[in-house]
């Protein structure tokens, strides 16, 4: 035996993007951190597997491929709570945070990098509205072929809560899981000081800024991954599926909460709006937040907090 | 410390109330998400209504005192 | 020291004060309301007012024997004192969103003899004279509680009746918690009023009343106060009004006054101790009453953790002042007298230990065994020894089925 604080650290592949675990424990407490980090990576591919609309067999690809064939889809509380927040989210964003957009992001094609036929994103427009789906307590069905749901980002944070949740009952009292930029903590990192983690930067690959966390989560959502040229103007890879077009907001917005789930989907939501509405939303949720709109500026409680720039 | 000697009643209570002011004043927040172990079995303040309803009533009916944590009950032939 | 904080900083530059996470927006609840029904959005699932989530049927068997009497402290009369066999049946089922019921059914089977009088015996020693035969005695008592569950706390309501061969209850009763803000304090209230009425039956030993009745009203306050992640306290007062008929009607030798007020404080202490995986349980109580009584309780337990289950053991120290009308025999000529050893001044402990095992998801095994004994020079208040002072143990096995 050790008197050394256990500490694990691995870095993995999860929910469509890198990934990365740490856990620290004090040797007195003889927690098995491998057999810990085996179930939280069990548990993640579980969700990956439930969730993914790439894997064939998730709930998400059944219903997908049920639209329109009438069959209705048994959905578990799971799944029915995360289609309830995304329900709600539409709601409170005016129909701006839609999760059957898919059909118009497949028109814009961003993998090709090319630009959209009109006529193309009017088709693609009358299979997408979350107003259509056809819901009743634990059946859900979507009514015409080629209709989709996307749970994967609000899967993806809801996974990093659940593994918070698996970790916290195994009585873990310092961890931290980082899925594809998203991060949610348990207690203080090993020196005992709050967990420190960068924000990405939009203009390059470092760190925008740091936040220090403590029993708490931040996502980050943004339009610089994936960018395109249209008739010699950028876009954001983000779509407003009323307009059919790819909206001209933020450049990203990081939210801090308690759990990763709500602080991504405000993040989410902020990216659909034009700036001003960002800021009118951000406030409305009163968590904290970083703005960085499409000139580079830096806004928000996050922000007032650094230092000016030299 | 009789009960009709009052004043050393009051005495308690303005004991107790102090205790608490004192308690309260010196707490942290503690999150909602943070509340884990405070919610823990071993951390209820009776092992199940039924248990404490039980326990009650045999210490109740054996002893002079009654009352206390919660509901001081009442209503049954039990001596 | 693991609340959350927020801190935005350059990297590299020195950090700013901590701040603290605000309390939820209306649109943060609004949108995180269905989120509380999954796992990873349910920490605080002792703090949070919901019915609960599934219908639960218990079934409780407990066995009580008191010793035997010391054949020297006994003029006449045999030796053997009560055995008790209580069944609890219950079951409780959420109704709706927001409310829950409860059933519970008591069976209560009573053998036994117990102390009549308290006489001298020829050495001048104070003996008992106990009631001739055993008696059998049968209680029944039913009971339906409807509970009301709002986001900030829960009122339920509750009356039961309770019925024997001499004796009837019915009772009525009200209680209320609710958490401030914060959810770290929590308030509670509790009000009860019982009729009982009281019909002696004329068997071995003589009665002298035929029926009689008892009104009682009480009333609880108290508080509890998260300290911190792993410390819970709470303080409590109570006060209890009884009018009626309070004597003891098969005892030869007992003339209680007709109103008795009790008043009762008390303090508990919660603390998880992350390390052993165990919580540190205190709990004391101040009583004190009309009839010139009052008391300290100490309780002591200590709930470990293990694979097998939640392990208690646990210790409770009792001591007691007379009563102003109680003397070992009794004085007949006062206005109120009483030789009942009930009403004595003594000490007690007791030891005692409970587990609570879950059988896969849906079953809970309890079982859980304790030992009281008194002694009148285990107190702390002065006053005579009672010969009949009552040592007795306790043995309970609890099974509970949950389901949707």
């Amino acid at each position: 035996m050790t008197d050394r604080p256990l500490r694990l650290e691995q870095h993995f592949k999860s929910m469509g993007g890198p990934a990365r675990l740490v856990i620290n424990a004090p040797p007195e407490q003889q927690l098995d951190l491998d057999k810990i980090a085996h179930l939280v990576r069990t548990l993640l591919e579980t969700l990956e597997a439930r969730y993914s609309r790439y894997q064939v067999e998730s709930i998400v690809s059944i219903i997908n491929r049920r639209a329109g064939s009438g069959v209705f889809t048994e959905i578990d509380p799971e799944t029915q709570a995360l289609l309830d927040l995304a329900g709600r989210l539409w709601d409170a964003s005016g129909g701006l945070f839609d999760i059957t957009s898919g059909p118009l992001r497949q028109a814009w094609d961003f993998r090709a990098g090319g630009s959209a036929d009109p006529t193309q994103i009017d088709s693609a427009r009358l299979l997408v509205g979350w107003e259509k789906i056809e819901w009743q307590a634990s059946s859900f069905h979507l009514p015409t072929p080629g209709m989709e749901i996307d749970l994967g980002g609000l899967a993806k944070e809801y996974a990093a809560d659940s593994a918070i949740s698996v970790m916290r009952g195994l009585k873990v009292t310092s961890a931290l899981i980082e899925l594809a930029g998203d991060v949610a903590t348990i207690g203080d990192s090993e020196d005992g000081t709050p967990w420190r983690v960068g924000i990405q930067d939009p203009d390059g690959v470092g760190s925008l800024c740091a936040v220090q966390l403590s029993n708490a989560a931040i996502a980050t959502s943004g339009n610089y991954a994936r960018r395109i040229d249209h008739e010699g103007k950028q876009y954001g890879h983000l779509i407003n599926p009323q307009t059919g077009w790819p909206v001209e907001g933020p450049i990203s917005v990081s939210v801090l909460d308690s759990h990763c789930l709500t602080a991504g989907a405000v993040a989410t939501v902020a990216c659909l709006h034009s700036e001003e509405h960002a800021h009118t939303w951000l406030e409305q949720a009163a968590l904290p937040w970083l703005m960085v709109s499409s000139t580079g500026m830096r806004s928000g409680p996050i922000a007032d907090r650094m230092p000016a720039p030299s | 410390m009789r009960y009709k000697d009052r004043s050393h009643l009051a005495r308690g209570i303005c004991l107790l109330t102090m205790l608490y002011l004192t308690a309260c004043s010196s707490v942290k927040t503690v999150a909602p998400y943070d509340r884990g172990y405070l919610a823990e079995d071993g951390m209820k303040w009776d092992e199940g209504t039924r248990n404490a309803k039980l326990k009650g009533h045999v210490y109740t009916s054996k002893e002079a005192s009654s009352g206390g944590a919660g509901s001081a009950g009442g209503g049954c032939g039990c001596n | 020291m693991a609340q959350a904080r927020l801190e935005a900083a350059v990297a590299a530059t020195k950090p700013p004060a901590l701040t603290q996470l605000p309390g939820s927006s209306p649109l943060m609840k609004r949108l995180g309301a269905r989120l509380l029904a999954l796992p990873a959005y349910q920490t605080g699932t002792a703090l949070a007012d919901a019915p609960p989530a599934f219908t639960e049927v218990g079934l409780r068997y407990t066995h009580y024997s008191e010793d035997s009497i010391d054949q020297d402290a006994v003029i006449f009369g045999a030796t053997d004192r009560y055995d008790i066999d209580v069944t609890q049946l219950w079951i409780e089922a959420p109704v709706g969103a927001s409310w829950s019921v409860a059933l519970d059914v008591q069976n209560d089977y009573q053998t036994g003899a117990s102390p009549w009088f308290v006489g001298a015996q020829q050495d001048g020693e104070p003996g008992v004279i106990m009631s001739g035969a055993s008696i059998q005695d049968n209680r029944v008592e039913v009971g339906v509680t409807t509970r009301y569950f709002w986001a900030d706390g829960n009122a339920g309501f509750s009356v039961s009746h309770s019925d024997e061969d001499d004796y009837e209850a019915t009772a009525l009763a009200f209680d209320a918690s609710w958490n401030t803000a914060d959810d770290a304090r929590t308030w509670s209230t509790s009000f009860s009023s019982s009729r009982d009425t009281l019909n002696p039956t004329q068997g071995v030993i003589p009665v002298f009343i035929t029926e009689e009745d008892l009104d009682t009203q009480s009333a609880y306050f108290g508080v509890s106060q998260i300290l911190s992640r792993t410390a819970i306290a709470r303080i409590g007062l109570s006060y209890t009004l009884s009018e009626g008929y309070l004597s003891d009607p098969y005892k030869f030798r007992d003339q209680r006054p007709d109103t008795h007020e009790r008043l009762s404080l008390s303090a508990g202490y919660r603390r998880f101790l992350i390390d052993s995986d165990a919580s540190l349980q205190i709990d004391y109580r101040y009583y004190a009453d009309t009839w010139g009584t009052d008391s300290h309780t100490v309780e002591l337990a200590w709930a470990q953790n293990l694979p097998g289950g939640l392990l208690t053991p646990y210790v409770r120290y009792y001591t007691q002042r007379e009563a102003d009308f109680f003397s070992v025999i009794a004085d007949t000529e006062a206005p109120h007298y009483a030789d009942d050893y009930r009403l004595s001044s003594y000490g007690a402990v007791t030891l005692g230990a409970r587990w609570a095992v879950a059988l896969g998801e849906n079953w809970t095994l309890e079982l859980e065994a304790e030992r009281y004994m008194t002694d009148a020079d285990w107190g702390v208040f002065h006053g005579d020894a009672a010969p009949a002072l009552v040592d007795f143990w306790r043995g309970t096995v609890g099974i509970i089925w949950r389901f949707d």
